[in-house]
């Protein structure tokens, strides 16, 4: 073995690297891979034998074997001349082993382009220099930003065909590095390679054609690219599965984060009963202790009831617990989802039947946006709530892929109809509320109205309270029944034990928000003033209500005329520095993407903005 | 062991006892070549120190190579595993043999019809598999967690989407689940491990002198009498091994120097062709394998 010694120590040492190619169709994915197989060495000489006089190219080329036959798919593929589904690819070069993933490029299969990108490190998106980014490319793209898929290869294909022409290069890799900075909500690193497939420049050879490229081929990009995404998180094991042998109980399961020892103080959840780890095995030697990855089996110190879905943690802090989940959705189901519909949810090694109890926005994919949508149709990308009937113990998806994504079961076929992946996790008391006798729409009908909640938010001196407080006498006076929320009031009562740091601001606008649910709830129409800078805590606060109950109000002004109204003092000081932290100075504010209204106070009244208020109440 | 080899082993761990947490009748497939080797060795560690939790089931058409069948029961006996054999005895007594029936017939009786008689007799509903999906074109598309409809059909247009670790095991009346622990080993994956673990494989897969003919240009070892001599034919030693292990008049051998594991390995990192390629059943016709799965074939 000593001529491969240094290659299988290579192979061995170096950890594999998981990648996907996507795109629209016909931007070249196969070839791609075919070129990448190819020229990297491997292709079996029967597979190239199979794909000889197969090229349909014209000149000098013509006798060019055609790649794409190369990443042969099924009959059922070859009968409709499109992919369905994945196709994965083993290969290794000198440095390391790949495990390459062929997602389909039509839109009818996107679930299947979705379950590639799942399985990856990074993706390779192939987009056409001479037309560009697709709708496709954009689905493809929103997806890959959803699993926070965040290493991506831009690989701009069929350069042959645009001349070579470093302009045109230029103006593909603007506009697909805009689209990129609009889909993803969070960073991510990509890097644009000019390339023919076709023609094998840049693929996995540096491109003599394009000497203006000072960069590296994709295979070279590829072979460097770093998939350490360990961070230090507490501990979990999820129980998979319980086994008995002679009177003694074991519980297996994979460690999923953390580390743990034999002879640690461990907690069930959500049973909350405490016990130590006795013994502990990873993939069948004993050992002292286990970390992030390894499978184990473990004896514990008492005789307690575990069982599979349970998870073993150190602290309950260590994971959040709830009935309701504020998740993303991607649907592929072909009925959509929609509020009310009953489905199982397919945790990490758990199941529990749920609700969707609402469906808020979706992705619009030619604006790149997102808009209002009370329904999923199939292969629609969504936000919004889903209630489960019993508690739940996971993460939000950012901090764990495994405890923050779920399947979404359909109860009659048993398919898979949606992927889900957890913003936030709440606790909203018993999962069906019990129902009280006279209800909300008694109490909204007895006073002839629609309860809803407006909620404005807004720079502080743009002009809420003012607004406010006029838009509430002009409803008294026709006669509904109405109450101002307003920011500064409940911070000397409900509110009174709460500073102004981070935690305690998100924590200021959730009582608000749940205050203000009561209060709808009891018939009234509340109007609420909060600066709530945080798109994230006014979407929780959105989430508590149902569609055409919430109506998210922007109040907007420039800075500088807010500073010179100053009406509290405040900017005064901030100034003299008597105020660290403030929103619009020291501190950002997120401008709503979608409010149901939007006032620019520098160029109206504050008259003019309650009746515009009151027009859209009137249409709506 | 490095990352490659302990990220294959802690992956496969894990499909192994989901399958079995979520099944109510599991069973192991276990056809006795290297990847069932592999998958037995993995299987016993993911319920260490519990006995494994499921059956083994091996589907025995009789004309599996002699130490192969030698292989299987010092195994089973080791171990101490349950070991089932199914055989399709209808096919037997209509004298269905790879030799006269013609290769599709008789593997489409023999072997899949009689998988399905078994796994209908003993309503298993989740069947662990040692498929690998750099075998063959439609094994590299095949799900992790893999839904057979009534009758064992596959619809590969249909496939449940699975991600990271989140498998849709819910299964209906009639449907049953084949999984696949090994999908993401490669065959040189599989001998790394065999040699890192030490994991006992038949010998048929190192180079040794045996008795062998040459038909249409493939190297078929003459195993017991019951194998039918053309008129020029005439046994002659070789040096050969297998790459793969089925029935043996199925089942070409290659040429080859390698008596170790390390010259396996050696030989694999400059091989120029695929491992089933030395599997007659798949190159019936175009898409055969396809074809076979759809038809409820591993």
């Amino acid at each position: 073995m000593s001529d491969t010694n240094l290659r299988v120590s290579n192979y061995l040492e170096t950890p594999v690297l998981r990648i996907m190619t996507c795109g629209s169709v016909d931007d070249g994915k196969s070839t791609f891979l075919g070129r990448l197989l190819l020229d990297s060495g491997n292709v079996f000489n029967d597979q190239l034998k199979a794909i000889e006089n197969t090229g349909r190219g014209t000149g000098s080329n013509r006798n060019a074997p055609e790649l794409a036959f190369l990443i042969d798919g099924l009959k059922a593929e070859i009968e409709q001349g499109i992919t369905i589904d994945v196709s994965y690819r083993y290969f290794f070069t000198q440095k390391r082993k790949f495990i390459v993933a062929d997602a389909p490029g039509h839109a009818q299969y996107t679930r299947n382009m979705a379950v590639a990108a799942s399985n990856s490190d990074a993706a390779i998106v192939l987009v056409d220099a001479t037309s560009g980014v697709k709708v496709q490319t954009k689905r493809h793209l929103s997806i890959l930003s959803m699993l926070r898929i965040d290493r991506l290869i831009i690989a701009v294909n069929k350069m042959d065909l645009a001349g070579f022409s470093r302009k045109q290069f230029r103006k593909i890799k603007d506009e697909t590095a805009r689209t990129i900075q609009s889909v993803y909500d969070h960073p991510c690193s990509f890097e644009f390679v000019p390339i023919s497939a076709k023609e094998g420049d840049n693929v996995v050879r540096r491109s003599a054609n394009m000497p203006w490229y000072g960069g590296k081929s994709v295979l070279e990009l590829l072979e460097e690219l770093e998939v350490d995404d360990s961070k230090a998180s507490p501990f979990c094991l999820p129980v998979q599965f319980v086994a008995r042998d002679s009177g003694k109980r074991y519980y297996a399961g994979t460690v999923i984060s953390g580390s743990f020892s034999a002879g640690d103080d461990i907690i069930v959840l959500p049973s909350s009963k405490r016990t130590t780890v006795k013994r502990l095995s990873v993939a069948g030697r004993d050992v002292t202790g286990a970390e992030e990855g390894d499978p184990v089996m473990v004896e514990l110190a008492d005789d307690i009831d575990v069982s599979r879905g349970d998870r073993l943690v150190k602290s309950e802090k260590d994971l959040a617990q709830g009935n309701t989940l504020s998740c993303r959705l991607f649907w592929f189901g072909e009925k959509p989802a929609a509020a009310g519909n009953v489905c199982e949810m397919k945790f990490y090694s758990r199941r529990i039947r749920g609700t969707i109890s609402q469906i808020r926005e979706k992705f619009d994919l030619d604006t790149v946006r997102r808009i209002p949508a009370d329904v999923l149709n199939q292969n629609e990308i969504g936000f919004g709530r889903i209630v489960l009937s019993a508690a739940h113990f996971c993460l939000p998806f950012n901090d764990s892929k495994d405890l923050g994504s779920f399947l979404v079961v359909d109860l009659g076929s048993g398919d898979t109809v949606g992927l889900g992946t957890i913003d936030s996790v709440e606790s909203t008391g018993p999962t069906f509320p019990y129902a009280t006798i006279v209800n909300k729409s008694m109490r909204a009908s007895m006073k002839s109205q629609h309860p809803m909640l407006i909620w404005m938010t807004g720079l502080s001196g743009a002009g809420k309270s003012t607004i406010g407080n006029l838009l509430e006498q002009r409803m008294y006076e026709s006669g509904y029944h109405t109450y101002l929320l307003d920011g500064d009031i409940l911070r000397n009562g409900l509110n009174g034990d709460l500073g102004f740091d981070a935690a305690s601001r998100r924590e200021n606008i959730r009582r608000a928000g749940e205050a203000a649910k009561l209060l709808v709830d009891a018939g009234l129409i509340v109007i609420a003033s909060f600066i709530s800078p945080f798109m994230k805590d006014r979407s929780l606060v959105r989430s508590l209500f149902a569609k055409g109950e919430f109506c998210e109000v922007y109040v907007s002004a420039p800075i500088e005329e807010c500073i010179r109204r100053d009406p509290k003092g405040l900017y005064e000081k901030v100034r003299r520095g008597e105020i660290a932290e403030f929103t619009g100075i020291t501190s950002p504010y997120e401008p709503p993407v979608n409010p149901e209204i939007t006032i620019d106070t520098s160029r109206c009244t504050p008259q003019e903005a309650v009746e515009q208020i009151l027009n859209y109440l009137a249409e709506d | 062991m490095g990352p490659v080899l302990r990220r294959l082993e802690d992956e496969s761990i894990y499909i192994i006892r989901e399958a079995i947490a979520e099944s109510q009748n599991p069973v192991l497939l276990y056809s006795i070549g290297k990847d069932s080797s592999v998958l037995l060795h993995l299987a016993t560690k993911a319920f260490h120190p519990v006995k494994l939790p499921c059956p083994l089931l091996h589907i025995d058409t009789t004309w599996k190579f002699r130490e192969m069948i030698q292989f299987r029961d010092r195994m089973a006996s080791e171990l101490g595993a349950s070991l089932l054999t199914y055989t399709n005895a209808d096919g037997l007594k209509k004298g269905i043999n790879p030799f006269s029936t013609g290769s599709a017939h008789y593997t489409s009786v023999m072997k899949t019809e009689a998988l399905k008689q078994a796994l209908d007799l003993h309503k298993f509903d989740m069947i662990i598999g040692g498929s690998r999906r750099d075998e063959e074109k439609s094994r590299a598309k095949e799900r992790i967690f893999s839904l057979r409809e009534n009758g064992h059909r596959w619809d590969p247009r249909s496939q449940r989407p699975e991600f990271w670790k989140l498998h849709n095991s819910r299964l209906l009346p009639g449907q049953t689940m084949r999984v696949f622990p090994l999908s993401n080993w490669t065959e040189l994956d599989i001998w790394l491990y065999i040699h890192e673990e030490n994991i006992p494989v038949v010998p048929l897969y190192f180079a040794a002198e045996r008795p062998v003919v040459i038909r249409n240009g493939s190297l078929i070892m003459v195993d017991d009498d019951r194998f039918k001599l053309g008129e020029n034919e005439t046994p002659q030693m070789k040096k050969v091994r297998f790459r793969t292990l089925g029935c043996y008049p199925l089942t070409a051998a290659i040429e080859s120097e390698a008596e170790t594991i390390p010259q396996i390995i050696d030989e694999l990192f400059v091989s120029g062709n695929p491992e089933r390629s030395g599997r007659l059943i798949d190159h019936d016709e175009p898409n055969s394998m396809e074809e076979k799965k759809v038809m409820g074939y591993f």
